[in-house]
């Protein structure tokens, strides 16, 4: 197959295609733009003057890192908008592959177009990542006053990270595409099956055991030794956990709803378990902003508690924790936008069932808080485990770094209790901040929802 | 041309196929008929490599299909032989002149010699609509005739056509069956049509009626 082919047979059809498209390009922009950002900041010092109106956070050595740490994090939620872009209108993209395969393409080919279709909208998005850092550096880096930008002025190198980092992008997005559509079996009659993503299986169950070690052993030395060097190993192998792991959580809130009275709970328990997959990329990202929520939560107790007090310095770390709130509130956004993408694309392809649910007498309304509780189920439960999971270790991590006492985390729990408050008030402001947004989301999506159960949709094949 | 040979296939429980035996001669024509469930459709599937069969055999144009990998099963398919179904085969997004180009498309010639059979092949089904129209914008009928337009592009050796004719009225139906048992008259090649209509099957050469996955009935028409 010509390259041509693949490009005429990848080109975004209206609709759906084009939202897929539209969706891909500006989270691989936005991510991208973060990585730009990062490698900026991983850079200064190296080569030339640094501009000393730049925030301590960037200046500072040690600081500087956990910045870039940040800065990598925060991609995190946009890699996970861009996979569940790759499957918006995935029904309508299946049927156009079985129409491909009956004309005659053999699986690598479907395969290819596939990857065209993705590696094109990333391409744009690596494309577009110029401009987008081009925002970042004017939001981080010109507007806010000397000693808190946090983004040095562009320079010729930011061409060529920019470039790497584009090429970088546009294979990974390609990949993807291929990878995303290799779990959908395509036949010339249809797809067979989508290739089941739970149970235990091996590879899942290597991630749990990799990503629970790795993070056990990590923590351990971080707390023991003060081995800050190794938390960005220790943030991975927790992301690794956590992406592994959260489908079962999804799969287990939605057995939980489905087990509860009501069509509501049933129809949107149902539905989650049905496809854990992409809620659960969604659960594992709101799993992590809670972690980082509830380390803030107890480390801002840990600073008020100081009994001689931190003088000038306590608008530094406040300045500090404000900055990771932002990083966190922005990625909870993604996460939740993610999910929006993803029941709209369900609203779309279950058109058909959700008219006849209409026509059968179910009202609007109930299918609307069939949507909020789908929403609220993987939403809560995720941010306020990750809130627990992050206040737990930040007390664990202080109670063994406490030189005055150590070991008492092991021998009495003191610094575990003195966390519960900070670490509880973050999980209901969590949680009721995930149930506001479930009600924004829901509410967004009732055009979307109207439109599905439109009776011309019973005509729908 | 075609041989099956104690074809077997179910469906978990349920068994669709029973030791089914098949011979078509090249330029024959040949109608699969029964009632619905018989398992009319899932012999097409086996007999044009689209569903592995769980038992029995399958030569195709010389070649064992059993060995064969998925990739040159559809290789063989795209270059030798024609499929055309009920409804729902066109690629939705492509423009008709596309859908009908497509199987050359993917063998690799150029989009614009492509373009130029697939408009020819457009014209010869009796096509009077805008090559880039969109398969949404056709009739029930103007698409099966697109349909059948993309599986001759290729000058078939060996047609299959399941329920070509089931969403169209007798004229369309008429029009379309004759469009695809030309190459049959005029090229020797052969051509399976599942039907559960006799005005269908009446073109055929040779009826070969099922009856709960196994051959009940084989009659020569003509």
């Amino acid at each position: 197959m010509r390259l041509t082919t693949a490009a005429l047979l990848a080109r975004p059809a209206a609709g759906a295609g084009t939202r897929r498209f539209v969706l891909v390009a500006g989270a691989t922009a936005g991510a991208a733009a973060l990585l730009i950002a990062a490698g900026r900041l991983s850079m200064l010092g190296h080569r030339g003057p640094v501009d000393t109106r730049l925030a301590p956070y960037v200046l500072e050595g040690g600081l500087r890192a956990g910045t870039v740490l940040g800065a990598v994090l925060l991609t995190v939620p946009l890699l996970a908008l861009v996979v569940q872009a790759l499957r918006v209108g995935s029904l309508a993209r299946d049927r156009r592959m079985a129409g491909l395969r009956l004309a005659g393409a053999i699986p690598r080919e479907v395969r290819a177009v596939a990857a065209v279709e993705a590696g094109g909208a990333a391409g744009a998005g690596a494309i577009m990542a110029a401009p987008a850092y081009l925002i970042l550096w004017v939001l981080l880096g010109v507007l806010p006053p000397a000693g808190s930008k946090l983004l040095p002025a562009p320079t010729p190198a930011d061409l060529l990270l920019w470039l790497v980092v584009a090429v970088a992008a546009a294979l990974s997005g390609a990949l993807a595409g291929a990878v995303v559509h290799s779990r959908a079996l395509v036949d010339p009659l249809g797809v067979r099956r989508r290739a089941a993503v739970q149970g235990l299986r091996p590879a899942v169950l290597g991630r749990v055991v990799v990503g629970t070690v790795v993070s056990a052993v990590g923590l351990g030395y971080v707390g023991v030794r003060n081995g800050f060097t190794v938390l960005p190993i220790v943030l991975l192998a927790a992301l690794v956990l956590a992406f592994a792991l959260a489908p079962w959580l999804v799969v287990a809130a939605g057995r939980r709803l489905a087990a509860g009275s009501g069509a509501q709970r049933l129809l949107a328990g149902r539905r989650l378990a049905a496809d854990p997959s992409s809620a659960g990329r969604v659960a594992a990202v709101l799993v992590v902003c809670g972690s980082a929520l509830g380390v803030e939560a107890v480390l801002i107790d840990n600073l008020l508690s100081v009994p001689y007090g931190l003088g000038g310095t306590l608008g530094f770390y406040f300045t500090g924790y404000g900055l990771a709130a932002v990083g966190v509130l922005v990625a909870a956004a993604v996460a939740v936008l993610t999910l929006l993408v993803g029941t709209g694309d369900h609203l779309l392809d279950a058109r058909r069932p959700l008219a006849s649910l209409a026509a059968l007498g179910v009202e609007e309304s109930t299918l609307a808080q069939v949507l909020r509780r789908q929403v609220t189920a993987v939403a809560i439960p995720a941010v306020v485990c990750g809130v627990v999971i992050g206040g737990l270790t930040a007390a664990v991590l202080a109670g063994w770094n406490d030189g005055a006492t150590p070991g008492r985390v092991r021998a009495g729990g003191h610094a575990l209790v003195a966390a519960a408050l900070p670490t509880a008030a973050a999980a209901v402001l969590a949680a009721a901040a995930m149930w506001l947004a479930a009600r924004f989301a829901a509410r967004l999506l009732r055009p979307r929802l109207r439109e599905a159960i439109d009776p011309e949709n019973l005509r729908v094949a | 041309m075609l041989d099956l040979t104690g074809v077997g296939h179910a469906y978990r429980r349920t068994v669709a196929l029973r030791g089914v035996n098949l011979r078509v001669a090249a330029g024959e024509v040949v109608a699969v008929t029964g009632p619905s469930g018989c398992g009319k459709s899932t012999l097409l599937h086996v007999a044009a490599g689209i569903i592995r069969p769980q038992a029995g055999s399958v030569r195709l144009l010389g070649q064992d299909l059993l060995a064969l990998d998925e990739a040159d099963r559809t290789r063989l398919r795209r270059r030798q032989v024609g499929i055309v179904l009920q409804y729902g085969q066109l690629v939705p997004d492509l423009s008709v002149v596309d859908n009908v180009a497509l199987p050359l498309l993917l063998d690799g010639q150029r989009r614009a010699a492509a373009r130029t059979a697939a408009a020819d092949w457009l014209h010869r089904a009796g096509l009077d609509i805008a090559l880039d129209s969109l398969p949404a914008e056709l009739s029930g009928g103007q698409a099966q005739r697109v349909a059948a337009a993309r599986a001759l592009i290729t000058g078939p050796r060996l047609i299959f056509a399941d329920e070509p004719t089931g969403s169209l009225d007798t004229l369309g139906g008429e029009q379309l069956l004759a469009l695809l048992l030309d190459p049959a008259h005029r090229l020797g090649a052969a051509v399976v049509l599942v039907t559960h209509d006799n005005m269908v099957a009446a073109h055929a050469d040779r009826e070969v009626r099922l009856r709960d996955g196994a051959v009940a009935h084989e009659s020569a028409l003509r």
